[in-house]
């Protein structure tokens, strides 16, 4: 009889479980967030940003302890952004929890909290921009938040009723910020007017990407690719892709790379720069959802199934690896090496040299 | 195979209502309707095998073999299931429909959850739904029913956003602010309980302690629910317990006396069983 009547809890509880594993609802589900200044790579992992030497693949170390953010796992901490630096060599994050919606700025060396910015009342997505020691944070209340080094408002736009999941990015003069709307706004880097603003035809959950010729290129969930004027907002090109346009393109030389999510399948376009037409294309078992890389020689993808694909500029497979876990974010340059943040996979990092030999592996 | 059959369908049926209503909060309430509509033929089934099974067990005969066959529960059995034959009762005709239905109850609540897109995975599944190449066409022939057209979806919904935990005066108060609607889940999904129980013949049997169990945990956990999640999921677990309750007063099923009444219920016991009660004693 007691076992029964302990039946009922225990089933509920197992229910409460389940709806919970289902829903996914107890942590922002973002994506390994990484990035690379000099020789450290900052890894934004759900409860802790990890710090990792690019070189050995081991975690960078503060005296016995790790140099982690935060040193103790904090239920309330969920951190998958991107990193920022500043000049001043303070790391930005914001916190992607569902209930808590911080931006901190860390002392690199330390790993201690300088300040918390605690203004935006929806959740976090997007990473920031640091120029110089100012930082430009899109919130997850639609409102784009220009700080100085201490964390002070200089200025805020409110730009959505949406979170904003796009970074922004600067040509030093003009600010470009994309939303979920579906519209592209520039705006004037000191103060935060608008200087143009553009409707795109559908919603932008990636950073717009500027060339070295000042053009400006960004995707949207409809599948169209629009080549803009910076200073102007016209459009010069817009071409449909199929699929969904998730992350940002790769620019290199004369052609543009990007990926789409076609339902659970793939595609990966080389367009030229001039008009959007397409050089060559590649249909693949996995979405593509992050940003391709464009270096050297050759261009690397990965897919959502786990593949990492590496083709030469003509479409010419180069090497591929096969991980375990799901590929969503972008891989990153360090040197030499190419490193993946697999997400629910084996290790949190794998590094990878130009010609695909595993170099090496991380996981805390 | 599960998202294909079940999430992604309910995902843009839900979608092609927030297409045609432009608000969040209401097409969760009206997709709870349409499920509850759906499933109403199985659900009345439900009720009335529940009653009927209940008058089964508040009969004469079936407390007789109770007291007879206290110690052989083999033969206890056998006759418990002559008696199900000879009144055409299926035993099992209160659980399946139940059963039937738990798909349902989980693939709404996840496609309530895609829906808010609040995370990036979120999002992905999202996009992957609508773009379905079974359901694309939906977006073309409803140009509201569009990828483009759809997202961001706005998920304000009175004072509250849905894709949030829901408090009022979080601001003012210093403990974060009054989780009102995790309150009024609690309260419904505790009245739903209190309406909708049967009487049991007696009190101290297990159906009747689980039940008593049941109107306890059950509240508890979806208020905890509520308070820890989205509130879109609150404006559902809401909108499905008057559903509920509506349901059970369609079919004169609502024991409102069973309102207000606190503690154990005071049934007639039966013979054996305040036998039984009394050596307790």
């Amino acid at each position: 009889m007691k076992f029964k009547r302990m039946a009922l809890p225990l089933m509920l509880l197992l229910l409460a479980l389940a709806l919970s594993a289902c829903g996914n609802m107890t942590a922002t589900q973002g994506f390994p967030g990484i990035v690379v200044l000099d020789e450290t790579l900052y890894l934004s992992e759900g409860l802790h940003v990890y710090a990792v030497n690019t070189v050995s693949g081991q975690e960078v170390r503060l005296g016995d302890a790790p140099l982690r953010f935060p040193k103790e796992s904090d239920n309330n901490i969920n951190l998958f952004a991107p990193v920022t630096q500043t000049a001043s060599g303070q790391l930005i994050f914001p916190n992607s929890h569902p209930s808590q919606h911080s931006l901190y700025s860390v002392n690199a060396e330390t790993g201690a909290v300088r300040w918390e910015f605690g203004k935006s009342k929806g959740t976090w997505i997007a990473g920031a921009l640091a120029i110089g020691d100012d930082i430009y944070a899109p919130g997850g209340d639609g409102t784009l938040y220009a700080l100085d080094s201490n964390g002070n408002v200089r200025w805020e736009v409110a730009l959505s009723e949406a979170a904003l999941w796009s970074s922004p990015v600067s040509d030093g003069e003009l600010l470009f910020q994309a939303t979920m709307d579906g519209k592209l706004y520039a705006l004037s880097l000191p103060n935060g007017r608008q200087v143009w603003e553009v409707t795109l035809d559908g919603p932008v959950v990636s950073a717009p990407v500027l060339d070295e010729d000042g053009h400006l290129y960004i995707g949207t969930l409809s599948g169209i690719l629009y080549a803009l004027e910076p200073s102007s907002g016209k459009v010069a090109w817009q071409q449909k892709l199929e699929g969904s346009i998730w992350g940002s393109p790769a620019v290199a030389d004369d052609r543009i790379y990007i990926g789409t999510l076609y339902s659970t399948e793939g595609r990966f376009y080389a367009l030229q720069i001039t008009n959007g037409a397409t050089i060559w294309q590649r249909s693949e078992d996995g979405s593509i959802i992050a940003s391709p890389l464009a270096f050297d020689d050759q261009v690397i993808y990965v897919t959502e199934a786990g593949r990492v694909q590496a083709l030469t500029r003509d479409g010419s497979p180069r090497w591929q690896a096969d991980l375990k876990g799901k590929l969503v974010s972008a891989p990153a340059q360090a040197g030499d090496l190419v490193i993946i943040a697999p997400l629910q996979g084996d290790y949190l990092l794998v590094a990878f040299d130009v010609n695909g030999a595993q170099r090496w592996t991380f996981k805390p | 195979m599960w998202d294909t059959i079940i999430v992604t369908p309910m995902t843009n049926i839900l979608l092609l209502i927030y297409a045609f209503v432009g608000n969040f909060g209401l097409a969760i309430i009206l997709f709870t309707l349409l499920i509850k509509i759906v499933t109403h033929p199985l659900m009345a089934n439900q009720i009335k095998s529940s009653a009927r099974m209940q008058e089964l067990m508040q009969s004469e005969e079936w407390q007789k073999i109770q007291a007879k066959y206290k110690d052989d529960k083999e033969k206890l059995a056998q006759e418990q299931m002559r008696i199900y034959k000879e009144q055409g009762v299926n035993p099992l005709g209160s659980c399946l429909p139940t059963l039937i239905q738990l798909p349902v109850i989980f693939g709404l609540y996840q496609s309530i959850n895609r829906v808010m897109g609040a995370s990036p995975l979120q999002l992905i599944d999202l996009v992957r739904s609508i773009t379905d190449p079974l359901w694309a066409w939906l977006g073309e022939a409803v140009p509201a029913a569009s990828l483009g057209a759809l997202l961001p979806i706005n998920t304000q919904f009175l004072w509250m956003n849905l894709g949030q935990p829901e408090r009022i005066l979080a601001d003012v108060l210093p403990f974060g602010g009054i989780p009102t609607l995790a309150i009024i889940v609690g309260l419904t999904t505790y009245i739903q309980t209190k309406l909708t129980v049967m009487p049991s013949a007696n009190p101290n049997d297990q159906s009747a302690q689980m039940t008593k169990m049941m109107g306890v945990y059950m509240p508890l956990m979806l208020f905890w629910f509520s308070l820890n999640f989205a509130s879109g999921l609150a404006v559902y677990f809401i909108a499905s317990n008057v559903a509920g309750i509506a349901q059970y007063a369609a079919l004169g099923k609502v024991n409102w006396g069973n309102l207000f009444k606190f503690g154990s219920e005071p049934a007639k016991p039966a013979p054996a069983a305040a036998g039984k009660s009394k050596s307790k004693k």
